[in-house]
């Protein structure tokens, strides 16, 4: 470990040393004044800014109940917005009699966002994709059957702990309602209920499922070849 | 209980318990004649996006973020100057006793007054950390810096303020 009291203590107050790293460091601000007084420095420092927290006044409670309840619903978007407006207009017109009837998601998907939802658990099996891809660790790879449809469900986490789901099957994934095709060499992508979708049929087809469309894109754009 | 209110209900029911976290935040991001604007403003933009069918996983960071694009685009707006505030603070009660919860009061509005002192950006780390409860991956993803970025700011902004706090007490005691 550097020598850099500041940057070690900021590692060390916040969580980021761990394990045998943690209790060099422990053992070193015994004798270390420089890096004792970081730590003890940042240490009162955040005991001050803790006792500053305060409650929201009641009123404030009461007047933001009354504005969101003043606020109409919007209905859910039915298409990802992923184009400019004139793509958006194409769209539109093409699959403008999808909005009258409700449409169901294939059975795939379906069964692939019920899965992500409720965080389905399967056979565990050796993952024959990366440890990491980019700043996704990965956690789990589960055999497990989406509508009758094999499939390896391969669990990412971000820093924060936020799941994305890789589900590589040897079969095509049928195409999710509401579904574009985009521009960035995946296969298509789509939004339902808070989750994003990214399919892609090359190297092996996948679906990548996640609430978080920076952790979905992530994942897929560096899964492509 | 028509679908409307269900909806309305849901919401509220999912996110008014992390109300506190967005004041605190509000409370450091714009002046004081804007704080409540500004919370106002991030609960119907959530529920906007809720009710649109985009309901997060995790509420505390989602209505973070979005508090902080609300306080920011106030500030761009209307280029509010951004300022200690200079009268006493009617959200903290007042109080003629010197019980515990007068002192508690004291110290919080110096506090407030000593956060301001810090730059914007060790000033919002720290109260999404140490006030808000967020860990440093989190802060980073609100905030689109880099979990070390981030440390090194709540960091050097926890050092000025005890410093800070230090020197006013020292002052008074002297």
């Amino acid at each position: 470990m550097k020598h850099d009291p500041e940057r070690n203590a900021a590692a060390y107050l916040g969580g980021l040393l761990s394990g045998a790293r943690r209790r060099m460091f422990e053992r070193h601000i015994v004798d270390c004044e420089d890096c004792w007084r970081e730590v003890d420095l940042g240490r009162r420092g955040r005991s001050v800014a803790e006792s500053g927290r305060e409650m929201a006044p009641q009123a404030l409670r009461e007047r933001v109940r009354a504005a969101v309840e003043t606020v109409r619903p919007r209905r859910r978007r039915p298409l990802w917005a992923l184009g400019g407006a004139a793509v958006g207009l194409v769209a539109l017109a093409v699959t403008g009699m999808m909005f009258l009837l409700p449409e169901r998601e294939p059975r795939e998907i379906e069964a692939a966002l019920v899965a992500f939802r409720n965080r389905s658990a399967g056979v565990s099996v050796e993952s024959r994709l990366p440890a990491r891809l980019a700043e996704l660790r990965l956690t789990d790879s589960a055999r497990v059957q989406l509508g009758g449809v094999d499939a390896i469900a391969h669990t990412y986490v971000d820093p924060s702990g936020d799941e994305v789901v890789i589900y590589v099957s040897d079969e095509q994934w049928p195409v999710a309602v509401g579904a574009e095709h985009g521009n960035a060499g995946e296969t298509w992508l789509a939004e339902e209920d808070g989750l994003v979708l990214i399919c892609l049929d090359e190297p092996t087809p996948s679906l990548v499922v996640g609430d978080d469309l920076h952790d979905v894109e992530l994942a897929a754009y560096t899964l492509r070849p | 209980m028509s679908m409307r209110k269900r909806s309305h209900d849901e919401f509220l029911d999912a996110t008014l318990p992390a109300l506190d976290l967005v004041y605190n935040l509000a409370r450091r991001l714009v002046n004081p004649d804007d704080v409540e604007d500004v919370v106002q403003e991030t609960y119907t933009r959530a529920f906007e996006a809720w009710s649109a069918g985009r309901p997060p996983r995790k509420v505390e960071p989602w209505l973070a973020t979005i508090c902080l694009n609300t306080g920011r685009s106030l500030l761009r707006r209307a280029s509010t100057r951004r300022e200690v505030p200079s009268e006493p603070d009617p959200t903290l009660a007042a109080s003629d006793d010197v019980s515990d919860d007068a002192i508690a009061n004291m110290r919080k509005r110096a506090v407030h007054a000593s956060l301001w002192e810090l730059p914007e950006e060790q000033r919002i780390a720290i109260t999404l950390m140490d006030l808000d409860g967020f860990t440093a991956s989190q802060v980073a993803k609100i905030t689109g810096s880099p979990r070390g970025t981030v440390l090194a700011r709540v960091h050097r902004g926890r050092k000025k303020l005890a410093r800070i706090l230090e020197k006013e007490v020292s002052h008074v005691e002297t």
